[in-house]
């Protein structure tokens, strides 16, 4: 478990900015919008508002979303932009976002959920190669063109069928070591009791 | 576990951005719905291990010794979080029904850091007589990213037994000092005779007798000297004997019989006590004698019997129509005597085998079979000795034994004071209805037909109704009311 302070986490955020930034075509009206979405989060991390932060969150991603060209998830370049210019760094931004409601934060990545939920990003980024490799190798005399429409729809099928999957395990109930239960027993005479306090 | 409003609005974003993503043709967007829904899905997986890894410690205490209806009871509540991770959310010790705060909080919200203590402290005030149950601790947790809430409720409840009122309880030590009771009987213990002598009669002198025995005024009359002698006033073992059947439990308007009946029994065992008349109370229902302190003398009499009336099964509040009243079911509840030698028939035969049959273990252990069984208990426990009981019931379900107790009683040479508690005068909100008024005249009919039973087997009775009093029913028995 590593404790993230607000400066530590504000540095992140510039990062993660900066990183979708570079990847991006971005132009000055949307910089503008991405750059008050970021003075959003800085602001909800530096006075612990979490609110503050999540707007600032969507502010940033969506004009970074609206400046990234990606036209097809089948050639390497446009996954890798797709992966390390806006998958990764929304992935930290909205994590160091919604922590802003600490002072420190206790970042603890633990081993099975940050696994699954990383396998899960993974398998809806190339979930469009692995469709067309698998049309390839069981019907390998049609010829498919994949528009991109056909990829966000096998993107989304994948997201809605991986969400489902993951959100079947149900909490187990809190675990009680000790419970002590004093109930009063009356030993002691009501009267003498009584006496005892009319004496003091 | 459900999605707090936050988590619900990062989900409509991610929605919201598939959609532009559909619309515009655009994949970049529907990468940053991946990305977020795979956020919430962490936050989802991480809150699921952390709630299965959190181990609490919880120990509840209630300080007071003797908790009164209608007084504050104080409740402490600590919370140990025993494990590495945080738990945060809010913590809320439930309230038992029938119970209002009034005081401090049963209610915090914040982080609980690893291995710290949580604690809470508050005042509840039960508002009636009985067992209040505090149903466990509510957990209500968020996880760390704000996006999910977990309610749990831990069921380890803690039972508050708060007694009657503690006016009534004041009044019975007030009433101790002012009323008295008096029963002539003779006690074998001749060193706890209240009041020593009791004017009886004059016969001649002896040489020895006292001289402030002497008959001054009889001298100058008869010319000789005449001496006054007195009868020993005694004491007499007394047993209050509470019904706590099914009927005396309903209350209706805020009324009830079995708490009145507790405070008469515990108001009239002190005034008793207080006439060092050995004492004892013993509660009974349809079946069993429940509990029983038996008579006695001295300074925690009182407060066994005390403690004893604190375990009377609480009221249990009705709607108006929910209790039959007596002569809807007329056949069944009209009296008729049953022949002295006549068996009873098959079916009553058929019910009082089978209860006899009942196994005696079990949490309660069974006393005896209802009135019957405690009072004969008691005279075979006293052979010879003159003993009292005062019976305090409805007569509803327990009319044939409380006959049948006053047969015993009349055959053992013992007496008995059957205290009824009138149903019909407990009844406030029906006398509202029209309807009802029908049913007075056979309720009192019977009522009366049962008083002709007891008054012929010989025992003392006495209706009584929510407005009377322990120093009014003291009065109205020293009156010979009864």
């Amino acid at each position: 478990m590593t404790t993230l302070s607000k400066e530590v986490r504000i540095t992140g955020v510039a990062l993660a900015v900066l990183d979708m930034i570079i990847f991006s075509r971005i132009t000055a009206s949307l910089i503008f919008v991405a750059g008050a979405g970021t003075a959003l989060i800085v602001l909800g991390i530096s006075y612990t508002n979490r609110l503050s932060a999540f707007g600032g969150l969507v502010m940033v991603v969506g004009a970074v979303a609206a400046s990234v060209q990606i036209t097809t998830l089948l050639l390497m370049s446009e996954v890798l932009t797709a992966l390390l210019g806006l998958l990764l760094p929304t992935l930290v931004l909205a994590f160091l976002s919604l922590s802003a409601n600490e002072e420190t934060f206790e970042a603890s990545l633990q081993a099975r959920p940050t696994v699954l939920s990383l396998a899960f990003a993974m398998l809806c980024l190339w979930s469009v190669p692995i469709v067309s490799m698998a049309v390839g190798l069981l019907l390998p005399t049609v010829t498919m063109r994949i528009t991109e429409t056909a990829e966000i729809s096998i993107v989304m099928i994948t997201l809605v069928a991986g969400a489902l999957l993951l959100t079947r395990q149900q909490p187990s109930t809190i675990s009680v070591a000790l419970v002590r239960d004093k109930d009063q027993e009356v030993e002691k005479s009501y009267l003498g009791e009584r006496t005892n306090r009319e004496v003091r | 576990m459900r999605s707090s409003n936050l988590g619900v609005a990062l989900i409509s974003v991610c929605v919201t951005f598939a959609l532009l993503g559909v619309l515009f043709s655009s994949i970049s967007w529907v990468i940053v719905s991946v990305a977020l829904t795979s956020l919430y899905l962490y936050a989802r997986q991480r809150f699921v291990e952390d709630i299965a890894k959190t181990s609490l410690e919880i120990e509840r205490t209630i300080p007071t010794e003797m908790v009164f209806a209608k007084e504050a009871v104080e409740v402490n509540v600590e919370v140990v979080n025993r494990q590495d991770i945080p738990v945060q959310g809010t913590f809320e010790d439930l309230k038992p029904e029938n119970c209002n705060l009034s005081g401090g909080t049963n209610r915090s919200t914040r982080i609980l850091p690893p291995r710290s203590l949580l604690s809470m402290s508050y005042s509840l005030i039960p508002q009636k007589r009985g067992l209040h149950l505090i149903p466990g601790l509510s957990v209500e947790r968020t996880d760390a990213l704000g996006l999910f809430l977990e309610n749990q409720t831990i069921e380890h409840g803690t039972v508050i037994n708060a007694h009657t009122d503690r006016k009534s309880l004041d009044a019975a030590r007030k009433m101790a000092g002012r009323e008295h009771l008096e029963f002539s009987g003779i006690g074998r213990n001749p060193t706890i005779v209240l009041r020593e002598f009791e004017f009886d009669g004059i016969r001649d002198y002896v040489p020895g007798d006292r001289a402030r025995d002497i008959h001054w005024k009889s001298v100058s009359k008869l010319n000789t000297l005449m001496t006054k002698t007195y009868k020993k006033e005694g004491v007499i073992r007394t047993t209050v004997f509470v019904d706590c059947g099914r009927s005396m439990r309903f209350e209706f308007g805020g009324v009830s019989k079995i708490d009145h009946a507790l405070n008469l029994s515990m108001q009239l065992s002190n005034v008793l006590l207080n006439s060092y008349h050995p004492t004892g109370v013993a509660t009974f229902d349809e079946l069993n004698v429940l509990d029983k302190v038996g008579p006695g003398l001295g300074r925690h009499q009182f407060d066994r019997i005390v403690k004893l009336l604190r375990n009377v099964p609480s009221s249990v509040a009705t709607l108006p129509n929910d209790q039959p009243r007596s002569t809807k079911n007329a056949p069944a509840n009209d009296y008729e005597p049953r022949a002295k030698g006549e068996k009873p028939n098959d079916e009553r035969s058929e019910f009082l085998s089978a209860l006899g049959n009942l196994p005696a273990s079990g949490a309660t252990k069974r006393l005896g079979l209802s009135l019957e069984g405690g009072i004969k208990a008691s005279i075979a426990g006293r052979r010879g000795e003159v003993q009292m009981f005062i019976v305090i019931t409805d007569l509803e379900s327990s009319r044939d034994t409380v006959i049948a107790a006053a047969k015993i009683c009349q055959r053992t040479g013992n007496r008995m004071l059957v205290i009824h508690t009138y149903d019909d005068w407990y009844r406030k909100n029906e006398m509202d209805d029209l309807s009802h008024f029908e049913g007075l005249y056979d309720n009192l009919s019977n009522s009366l037909k049962v008083e002709g039973a007891l008054r012929g087997l010989g025992a003392r009775y006495l209706r009584i109704g929510p407005a009377d009093s322990a120093a009014r029913i003291a009065r109205a028995i020293r009156r010979g009311a009864t």
